[in-house]
């Protein structure tokens, strides 16, 4: 559960980016946030359901029971690993790296054991077994939805790995993978 | 973590074509402009760098070991009666005018040396034997100057300071840093060609006993031979390296190119190492989002940087020994010791290094919006 309370985000110019804001986030609801633009959404995410990536000037975020605000910077990147996924936009995929080595890449940043195989039947669960050695250069929007996705679910999702796999698939095929919640 | 380093830097075609030539130019560059200067440094003082006597006597003051002035060739035998010397030989090094065959003069530097002692005799001689040059008016010149000298082959007779001279034997690989080439004959003949006194020398090389100490025996020989000044042979070295490295416009230039080359080269690669870190700004950010440590991150952007030297340093070093060793047997030497080659390795290393340590702070602070706006 996410509680957020008087959040408060002030730069060095003086100027507000959040002024006091409040709100609870349950586990399993599916919240969605909307605004104009310049209306503080990504800094309201980036302090608080980034994990920390952005300090508050005021106020409070606790994650699970556990206070972010002021929490020591080493200590935010295991909460960011171990708690939270994210789909962007354009997916952030890696050009560099196979769609096989992308996923990879976020199990290993998990520790999953044997990532690279780990990695391969998670794409396959999602139905893309044929393109485990295609760069994101070469798969479609879809696809490159669906190879973030297995990322994010292998990097994240607790439980049995066959568990995590179903989860996969079925987020992928209900096409809502970018708001599920973990 | 590690492939995403490797292939961060192979995928991109384009930036690899960027980045790798940076640094293997940057490289060559660096090793042809200390190359320079090395060989520079190394010929401008060859005469006593290649010479085994140790200690040197001299006129006092001299400027480097090209300045000599002469002496009388009677302080050889008080400087043999010193303690620890074992043998005493007269030098000559003195600029005389070489006549061509076309009747012009050419400017050279003429060593005259004892052929019983050997001290100060051209090595690797590849035709004629140095005993040849007990014959009157014989010499040695390099094969390096044949042309400059208007030589052929052995048996070629021309003028020396206005007197008779035949050439003995050729040398390999004795080059002058000066436009005056060296010309090696028998201290006797020196003599007849300087036009010296009879009694009279530039130079005293010694040769210490086994065991001896040679600061005891510098400072003997200083004591026991009046109107002289003794250096090691470090010290005459050193001297002439001074001189016309430091005192000269011509070893301030050619270290200035290797600084300057140094330089330009830092900034090249700084350049070019930052913009490919900078490319991948937005991975990183991503990496960071999903939560990676800023260590992790330090890790993929340095190995990055790595695997870009070692490319370029490959590519570059092969590239530099091509250079030279196609100067091998010119009159401009380029020296490569495997001593450098292994010092531009890990300057490269740290240049790489450094770099992309600039653009870590970048990457490890990177505003989180920037991947939520794609």
């Amino acid at each position: 559960m996410v509680i957020v309370r008087d959040l408060v985000k002030t730069y060095g110019t003086g100027a507000n980016a959040l002024n006091g804001v409040s709100m609870d986030v349950n586990a399993g609801e599916v919240l969605v946030l909307m605004g104009p633009s310049g209306s503080g959404k990504t800094i309201l995410i980036s302090i608080s359901i980034l994990g920390g990536i952005l300090t508050a000037t005021s106020g409070s975020v606790t994650i699970d029971g556990r206070e972010i605000v002021g929490m020591p910077e080493k200590e935010l990147p295991a909460l960011r690993r171990d708690l939270f996924g994210f789909i962007f936009q354009d997916f952030t995929l890696f050009p560099a790296l196979t769609a096989l080595e992308n996923v990879a890449v976020m199990c290993r940043l998990k520790n999953v054991p044997h990532p690279s195989r780990q990695a391969a039947e998670l794409l396959e669960s999602v139905g893309l077994g044929a393109k485990l050695k295609s760069y994101p250069a070469d798969l479609s929007g879809g696809q490159k939805q669906g190879v973030a996705m297995c990322g994010r679910c292998c990097a994240n999702a607790s439980g049995d790995f066959p568990e995590r796999r179903r989860g996969c698939a079925e987020r992928w095929r209900s096409q809502d993978s970018a708001l599920a919640p973990r | 973590m590690n492939i995403l380093a490797w292939k961060n830097l192979l995928h991109d075609r384009v930036r690899l074509g960027v980045t790798l030539p940076g640094i293997v130019f940057t490289l060559v560059l660096i090793a042809v402009q200390f190359g320079m200067f090395l060989d520079f440094l190394d010929t401008s003082a060859n005469v006593v760098g290649h010479n085994t006597a140790d200690p040197w006597i001299s006129a006092p003051g001299i400027p480097n070991v090209n300045g000599g002035s002469p002496i009388a060739e009677s302080k050889r035998r008080k400087a043999m009666q010193v303690a620890g010397v074992e043998t005493a030989a007269s030098f000559t090094l003195f600029f005389l005018n070489w006549k061509l065959p076309n009747g012009a003069f050419q400017s050279c530097q003429v060593a005259g040396f004892d052929l019983d002692s050997g001290m100060g005799a051209p090595g690797n001689v590849v035709e004629g034997r140095i005993d040849d040059l007990r014959g009157e008016d014989t010499v040695f010149i390099d094969e390096l100057y044949k042309k400059k000298l208007g030589v052929s082959r052995i048996g070629d007779t021309l003028e020396l300071n206005g007197k008779r001279v035949r050439v003995a034997g050729f040398t390999r690989g004795i080059r002058s840093f000066t436009t005056a080439p060296y010309v090696f004959t028998s201290f006797k003949n020196a003599q007849t060609y300087m036009r010296l006194r009879e009694a009279g020398t530039v130079f005293i090389l010694l040769r210490t006993k086994p065991g001896a100490d040679l600061a005891a025996v510098k400072a003997g020989v200083q004591a026991a031979v009046p109107g002289v000044e003794v250096f090691t042979r470090a010290e005459m070295l050193k001297r002439t390296q001074n001189y016309w490295v430091f005192g000269t416009g011509a070893g301030t230039t050619t270290l200035m190119g290797a600084i300057l080359g140094l330089l330009v080269g830092i900034v090249v690669v700084a350049q070019t190492i930052y913009a490919a870190t900078i490319d991948h700004l937005k991975e990183f950010g991503t990496l960071k989002a999903m939560g990676a440590t800023n260590g992790q991150i330090y890790q993929v952007i340095i190995l990055q940087a790595v695997l870009a030297a070692v490319m370029g340093y490959a590519l570059g070093i092969s590239i530099a020994l091509f250079v030279v060793n196609s100067t091998a047997n010119t009159d401009l030497l380029i020296k490569l010791p495997w001593q450098v080659a292994i010092g531009i390795f890990g300057m490269t290393l740290l240049m790489c290094m450094s770099a992309s340590l600039l653009s870590i702070r970048k990457a490890t602070t990177i505003d989180p919006a920037m991947v939520f706006r794609g």
